[in-house]
């Protein structure tokens, strides 16, 4: 993985000092609440509901074991023993105390850590997919080119005020795994006629109020360009993206405004005139960048049969839980943050500390986070997979339930966050509670819930096979079904089911969806494909009969 | 009054004339700065180009017109109305980078604030016009508060390391 050197260790010693200061001129009253609130923001400090909220990055989810042992002693000095994963593959603490975080910055940086961009109108941290680099379909590891995304985005001295919040998503495998359609830059790496690789351009993707997927500019953009073009880009944004509406003002919406052809002519006209003013990315800093997220040294191993006369849990596991590896004898293995009665994507520290352990000792010393709120480990043997398993099921991070129902996409909810609207993971417990028999999860096959407080939609319910988002009916919580989004291969939006269901009402909701489901489906045909089959009516039908 | 952020200290004193922001009438023969608009108004009927300056707000998303005068214009003032309100680092980098404006840049507005200003002196600002309340120090000390960059900008106040090879 990436190593800082001195001029990265040296950006964030100087990000610390000088949120030491902010942070010191704030309670000395030189600051006002409002002055300081965009300068918190952008070191991904919120205040919240019960107290502030820190967010952490995990650039494009890499964590070192070293890194997450420091997670974990954050979370065990300065909050409340855990943490939670987001859908931007960083890390929540709900915790902290003000005062504190100037110090909890200061350890993250010796582990090469910063909150830095987490929040706030500037480009934030970038995301790829979880399987980068082991991924048997991929044509090449995106992380070197998030990596160059990140130092180019950080602290960028044009683009770090701009009318709204900004996210880049890089794939390098012909299936999306990293939601990509959804952010304000998707790039997706292709393979060029002439063998060298570049980019197709998406852009003006994103969820919230106005779901829209992104649009395609692009074929392909040689890979030297990258920084250029994306100059080109932001630069047109940061001019003419809206800035008199908080609603209004993500570049989807100025992509919307001028239509995608304009918008498109524009950028390449802005492109053309950046190419004669500055170099374009050079073969040997993409050269450093790929030395530095080379495999580790894999052992030349045949693939075992693990499965046959294990014990059926341990099966249950590896098929859901496990995924091929491009290296023969290894198996990407999924860390479940999704055990019923917990909080999709919590943590607590003793998992972080003994999971970095199992990291150590089983696979390449490092763990990926998923956009989905679980956990990988890529490099692991075959032959060590009980091993494995048993140690994640001591830990509790075993439960077998990858792509199934109640692996469900949770935002933090109205229980810690100041904009929601409606809680979720109240919700998420109702649904692990009355879907806790794995005979049936598995027979309903792959399903996605996402799920959201409020419009937002930090938990992606736009995206979800089934998506829920809270809403505010008079003080009460209701609950909107979607149904038919998905966020990977043919990309949607999901169709509102009709009126929003009571809080109580939600998994008994989704259990009539889930009938309708096993009643219509062909065979192996999955929810998401019967969904688009048969369309919403007859789960319309279902949902809302004795209300008519 | 205006209080004057120029070399890294608070300057003396600024003859300059904001037409349509400072109060009153102009002092008679003082350099006046004027809109967009009225400055290439005021070029094209041949008026001295050297005591003329401009001061662009955010809506002049486009300072092409500005190129044919990067030469001789002394001052350029890009107004900041808020610290939420990014368009001029974009003018001020287009200025210096692309249409290669050597005079004068100078911040303004209510967005002049301390933990701005080294974002825009690496964007090319040399001058500051410092939004009310905010403390000389402060700003002075913002402008070391970085030593290194990973991006390659006009600085000029500043001039942070950058990684080399």
């Amino acid at each position: 993985m990436y190593r800082y050197d001195d001029i990265d260790q040296t950006l964030v010693a100087e990000r610390v000092a000088q949120f030491r200061d902010q942070t010191r001129r704030f309670l000395a009253g030189e600051l006002s609440e409002d002055d300081f609130r965009p300068l918190r923001l952008r070191n991904g400090l919120y205040i919240q509901r019960f107290a502030p909220m820190l967010r952490i990055s995990i650039p494009y989810g890499l964590l070192s074991t070293r890194q997450l042992r420091m997670l974990g002693h954050v979370a065990r000095k300065y909050d409340r023993g855990y943490g939670h994963f987001t859908t931007r593959t960083n890390m929540q603490f709900n915790w902290p105390k003000l005062e504190d975080v100037p110090d909890i910055l200061a350890d993250l940086a010796t582990v090469e850590m910063h909150s830095i961009q987490t929040s706030g109108n500037c480009i934030r941290n970038v995301t790829a997919d979880h399987f980068a680099g082991i991924a048997p379909d991929e044509i090449e590891d995106p992380r070197p080119w998030c990596e160059i995304i990140r130092q180019w985005a950080t602290l960028h001295p044009e683009f770090s005020y701009l009318p709204r919040k900004f996210k880049i998503c890089v794939t390098g495998a012909p299936v999306d795994r990293a939601a990509s359609e959804t952010h304000d830059i998707g790039l997706h790496i292709r393979r060029g006629d002439d063998g060298d690789i570049g980019f197709e351009v998406l852009v003006g993707g994103g969820l919230g109020r106005m779901p829209i997927l992104g649009k395609k500019i692009r074929d392909f953009l040689p890979w030297p360009e990258l920084i250029r073009y994306l100059e080109a880009i932001l630069r047109v944004y940061n001019q003419e993206g809206r800035r008199d509406n908080i609603h209004r003002a993500r570049i989807k919406v100025l992509v919307k405004a001028k239509g995608v052809e304009a918008f498109r002519d524009e950028v390449e006209a802005e492109y053309l005139r950046i190419r004669e003013e500055r170099p374009p990315l050079g073969e040997a800093e993409i050269a450093r960048m790929r030395a530095f997220f080379a495999p580790p040294p894999y052992e030349t191993l045949p693939d075992v049969d693990v499965v046959t006369g294990a014990p059926a849990e341990f099966q249950a596991w590896y098929r859901h839980n496990t995924r091929t590896h491009k290296v023969t004898g290894y198996r990407a293995v999924v860390v479940s943050l999704k055990k019923h009665g917990e909080a999709p994507g919590d943590m607590s520290a003793d998992q972080m500390e003994r999971l970095a352990d199992l990291a150590d000792r089983w696979s390449s010393g490092e763990v990926r986070v998923t956009h989905d709120q679980n956990l990988v480990l890529g490099d692991v043997r075959q032959q060590d997979l009980h091993a494995v398993w048993m140690g994640l099921r001591e830990l509790g991070l075993a439960t077998p339930n990858i792509g199934t129902l109640t692996d469900m996409i949770c935002c933090p909810g109205l229980d810690f966050c100041s904009l929601a609207n409606a809680s979720a993971i109240p919700i998420a417990k109702q649904i692990q509670d009355r879907f806790s028999d794995f005979d049936y999860l598995y027979d309903l096959g792959h399903i996605e819930i996402k799920m959201s407080g409020c419009m937002n939609a930090c938990g992606h319910h736009h995206v979800g096979h089934i998506g829920i988002l809270g809403v505010d009916k008079h003080g009460e919580e209701w609950y909107q079904i979607t149904l038919g989004g998905s966020a990977s291969g043919t990309s949607s939006l999901g169709e509102v089911l009709g009126p929003s269901v009571p809080k109580g009402e939600v998994a008994n909701t989704i259990a009539k969806i889930l009938d309708v489901y096993l009643e219509r489906r062909e065979e192996g045909e999955e929810f998401l494909h019967a969904v688009r089959r048969v369309g919403i009516e007859p789960f319309k039908e279902r949902v809302y009969a004795a209300a008519r | 009054m205006r209080r004057l952020v120029k070399g890294r200290q608070l300057a003396d004193g600024d003859s300059w004339f904001y037409v349509g922001t400072d109060e009153g009438d102009p002092p008679a023969g003082a350099p006046r700065v004027l809109k967009l608009a009225d400055y290439l108004a005021a070029r094209e009927a041949g008026e001295d180009a050297t005591r003329l300056g401009v001061h662009l707000v955010p809506t002049d998303v486009d300072v092409s017109p500005l190129a044919p005068h990067a030469a001789t214009l002394p001052l350029v003032v890009i107004e900041f109305p808020s610290t939420g309100d990014g368009r001029g680092f974009t003018q001020a980098s287009l200025l210096r980078g692309r249409h290669r404006y050597r005079g004068e840049l100078r911040a303004h507005g209510k967005g002049v604030r301390a933990d701005l200003i080294f974002f825009m002196a690496r964007c090319g600002f040399d001058s500051f016009d410092l939004a009310e309340g905010e403390k000389v120090e402060t700003v002075l000390a913002q402008l070391e508060r970085f030593s290194v960059a990973y991006q390659t900008y006009p600085d000029g106040v500043v001039q942070p390391r950058h990684r080399t090879g």
